[in-house]
């Protein structure tokens, strides 16, 4: 573990409160929506995270699949914990977006495309974790959880980037298209960047220490492996 | 190859065919939900709407009834492990494939008849309505069979295989609704790109599973 | 593992449902959301408005409430995490030398 990776892990302590302490008070309230719109820099990240667990997930299950010679170890636990940090991440993406939606538009939930695949998703990765527990005890788990994450994953895209584009949406227009910007202003810009940054380091964060609690159980499973 | 698929799809509807459970299962549940139905409405008329999310709601659970079956006799006849070793991986996936897809295919072909006759449906596009349910019935059995691959490894238990394959078949089911209703009703325009999607999703979903079958099937 | 994750999400439903106590004051126009428009009503019933200078103070007070009591929330679990980390770094001190 190098001293940079250490160094980027651990920001979260200052990158978070940071983050907290931007949001409300030094980004100004937006023109339309007042200051219900601070809720963006805690939904957007929340979104953007939980697709980048999901992906993370789905590139270690990739890299266990291929990995022949078993140079990376556990990489089918490593993936399982990705997931499920990004199911939690989803899961509160879509409190967050539906309290947004009571207050700007008086209803928590409309069937509006980007819902909907955000709930698609989450069935399919809720999904994985009934299909491991269901092959809990057999040694294959690994590898059947491995392919259905690829599976999953290369769902992804469809349902997080075209359905929301090609179907008319409620959903304000997506940060990433850049002709579309309703009220990114400077500032706002700025504390939206140290906000995805402080939760994608603890991100970072709560995966390493996962990892490292995985690292420790299998090592102490396989010390008494001969009692 | 060709030879080997031929011979296991044979083999595959001969077994089947013998004991006929899951065509059996998938088909008396399809004729109980529809008579119930029947009754039930007592001559009520449905709006196209409705009626399309009713057919496809019984196409979905017979087809959860009866599409895990082939994978998951295997297991347990015990003859997966025979299976493994005498014939390839990709010979297996394409047979058990077209197992389904034709397995489906009949189901749909029984199930779609009985629902316009018992509900008294008037059809307005009979050509678009049933290029739809087969490109739906394509669709559902592409992803399907992946999926009741994995399932038969994890024992095979009823309701495990319909909340896998449910979220990754909604979008199909959405689709299949929404062109069925315009076909039902004549609504649908020249241009609609359903059946485009539907058959789209089969072929992507197909590929997807022909690459990660070998994974899946093999024991190491 | 499993308390960290439910300690986690347990905390950050604190974010946003802190951030929908700060009501609209005088930046949104009445009837562009239902909340707004509500408010409004119910400000200007028969006493005369607020002048502008106190609701602004009254929002910035607002303001810092919320952001203190996240920042609150946060260094709890900050201090959990840390904790989490230098067990976990004391259990592996421990495997490493029964390794040996």
């Amino acid at each position: 573990m190098t001293i940079l990776t250490r160094g980027v892990i651990k920001s979260f302590y200052i990158l978070m409160p940071l983050a907290i302490i931007m949001a409300f008070l030094w980004a100004p309230s937006a023109a339309v929506l007042g200051d219900f719109s601070r809720i963006i820099y805690f939904h957007v990240p929340l979104a953007w995270v939980s697709v980048l667990a999901f992906l993370v997930s789905g590139v270690l299950s990739v890299a266990y699949l291929m990995d022949k010679k078993k140079r990376y170890r556990w990489l089918d636990e490593k993936s399982y914990n990705s997931a499920s940090i990004g199911l939690a991440f989803a899961i509160l993406t879509v409190i967050t977006g539906s309290l947004w939606a009571k207050l700007t538009w008086g209803s928590f939930w409309n069937w509006d495309p980007r819902e909907t695949s955000v709930v698609l998703i989450l069935l399919i990765y809720i999904a994985y974790f009934s299909l491991r527990s269901g092959l809990s005890g057999n040694e294959q788990r690994g590898v059947i959880g491995s392919s259905y994450l690829i599976l999953a994953m290369i769902m992804l895209p469809f349902f997080v980037f075209l359905a929301p584009r090609i179907y008319d949406s409620l959903h304000p227009a997506t940060i990433i298209n850049a002709d579309k910007r309703i009220y990114l202003d400077g500032r706002m810009r700025m504390t939206l960047l140290v906000s995805v940054l402080a939760f994608s380091s603890l991100y970072a964060y709560i995966f390493h220490l996962m990892n490292r609690m995985l690292s420790v159980k299998k090592a102490t499973e396989d010390l008494h492996a001969g009692d | 190859m060709g030879e080997e698929i031929l011979r296991n799809l044979r083999k595959d509807f001969l077994v089947e065919f013998r004991s006929r459970f899951a065509l059996n299962v998938s088909i008396a549940f399809a004729v109980i939900a529809t008579v119930s139905l029947s009754l039930t409405a007592g001559g009520t008329p449905f709006s196209p709407l409705v009626q399309s999310i009713l057919l496809w709601i019984i196409i979905f659970f017979s087809a959860m009834n009866g599409l895990s079956h082939i994978f998951v006799r295997e297991e347990d006849q015990a003859t997966s492990l025979f299976l493994r070793i005498t014939v390839s991986v990709d010979s297996v996936f394409i047979s058990k494939f077209l197992y389904n897809q034709i397995f489906m295919m009949i189901i749909i072909a029984v199930v779609t008849p009985l629902f316009l006759f018992f509900l008294q449906i008037h059809v307005a596009l009979i050509c678009y309505f049933i290029c739809t349910a087969i490109a739906g019935g394509m669709a559902i059995a592409s992803c399907t069979t992946i999926v009741a691959a994995m399932v038969a490894k994890a024992g095979g238990r009823g309701s495990l295989f319909s909340i896998l394959s449910f979220p990754l078949l909604l979008p199909v089911l959405w689709v299949s609704i929404s062109s069925t209703r315009g076909a039902l009703d004549g609504s649908s325009p020249a241009e609609d790109a359903s059946l485009v999607f539907l058959l789209a999703f089969s072929g992507f979903i197909s590929a997807i599973s022909f690459l990660l079958f070998r994974f899946v099937w093999i024991e190491e | 593992m499993r308390v960290i994750r439910t300690a986690f999400v347990f905390a950050l439903i604190f974010f946003p449902y802190c951030s929908i106590e700060v009501l609209p004051q005088g930046v949104a126009r009445p009837g562009e959301s239902f909340v707004c428009a509500h408010a409004q009503e119910y400000r200007n019933q028969g006493r005369p408005a607020q002048p502008v200078q106190n609701q602004e103070d009254d929002r910035q007070t607002v303001l810092y409430t919320v952001a203190a009591v996240i920042l609150v929330v946060w260094v709890g679990i900050a201090l959990f995490l840390w904790r989490l980390d230098r067990k976990i770094t004391r259990l592996e001190k421990n495997l490493n030398e029964m390794k040996k």
